[in-house]
């Protein structure tokens, strides 16, 4: 039976407009990404509701391609649910990428996102090329 | 014999944005962890509120995993509250450990009144609230 594990990127944004870039290695078991997810973990003022407040992307050890970019809202009832992803990780595959906060307000306050990677240990079928 | 049961973890906060230890064990008489719900006495409290969760010394959930994601208000349907693991998590016995985080108080200054009323409960009893982490266990 296969196993599914959330690796958990988390960026702390301190000043309004920060690009923050990261590096995250995956744990060498996990054979497969299927999905991402950006999150606020932080409180924000009900006042940014409904805004964008940053940008990230994000690559998997190839600058050919981006496989996340996504944007993060300040939602009050936000769906948990995932993107879909399907990338083969290599044995302690690195993922590395950008966030960019595009909040730039005044009383900014610092907080933070996590960026969630739902991987399995489970080979995915090879697609035809 | 049943076949299901909630088994209830209690972890007592006792201040804002504080970390809590969980050990405990699984109930002998189940095989299966099924799913895991996370009850917190005020949806405010899930705003940045974390738990991270081992199982027989196997990392289910990261220190970092928000509890929003693995849990439901009171919206949701009861039976439909829980969140499943795709995986056979052995129960039997199985060593719990964890480590439950508290959002902070943020969230709360939005609500002065709700803020105040934990203060007095910790006054009065010693900590502020209680989550309650309730494991689905199944032999099915």
């Amino acid at each position: 039976m296969s196993v599914t594990r959330y690796s958990i990127v988390s960026l702390l944004v301190q000043k309004p407009g920060e690009i923050i870039s990261f590096q995250h290695k995956i744990p060498a078991y996990l054979k497969r990404c299927t999905g991402f997810k950006i999150s606020l973990v932080s409180f924000l003022d009900p006042q940014y509701l409904n805004c964008e407040l940053g940008r990230l992307s994000a690559s998997f050890n190839s600058l050919k391609e981006e496989a996340i970019t996504t944007s993060l809202k300040h939602e009050e009832l936000g769906s948990q649910d995932f993107q879909e992803l399907d990338v083969q990780l290599h044995p302690g595959q690195i993922i590395s990428g950008v966030y960019v906060d595009t909040m730039l307000c005044e009383d900014f306050k610092s907080y933070r996102v996590n960026l969630y990677l739902r991987c399995t240990d489970k080979e995915g079928q090879t697609q035809n090329q | 014999m049943k076949n299901h049961k909630f088994q209830q973890i209690r972890v007592r906060v006792t201040d804002f944005g504080e970390s809590v230890r969980i050990n405990a064990q699984t109930d002998k008489q189940y095989a299966k962890i099924r799913g895991i719900y996370v009850s917190l006495p005020d949806e405010l409290l899930l705003s940045g509120a974390l738990l991270g969760l081992r199982v027989n010394n196997q990392e289910v959930f990261e220190d970092a995993h928000e509890i929003k994601l693995i849990t439901s208000g009171h919206q949701v349907a009861p039976n439909k509250k829980f969140f499943f693991f795709e995986e056979h998590l052995e129960a039997g016995g199985s060593a719990i450990e964890g480590k439950f985080t508290d959002g902070g108080h943020e969230a709360l200054s939005e609500s002065p009144s709700k803020l105040e009323l934990m203060r007095a409960r910790k006054a009065e009893s010693g900590y502020l609230y209680e989550a309650k982490i309730y494991l689905w266990l199944t032999n099915e």
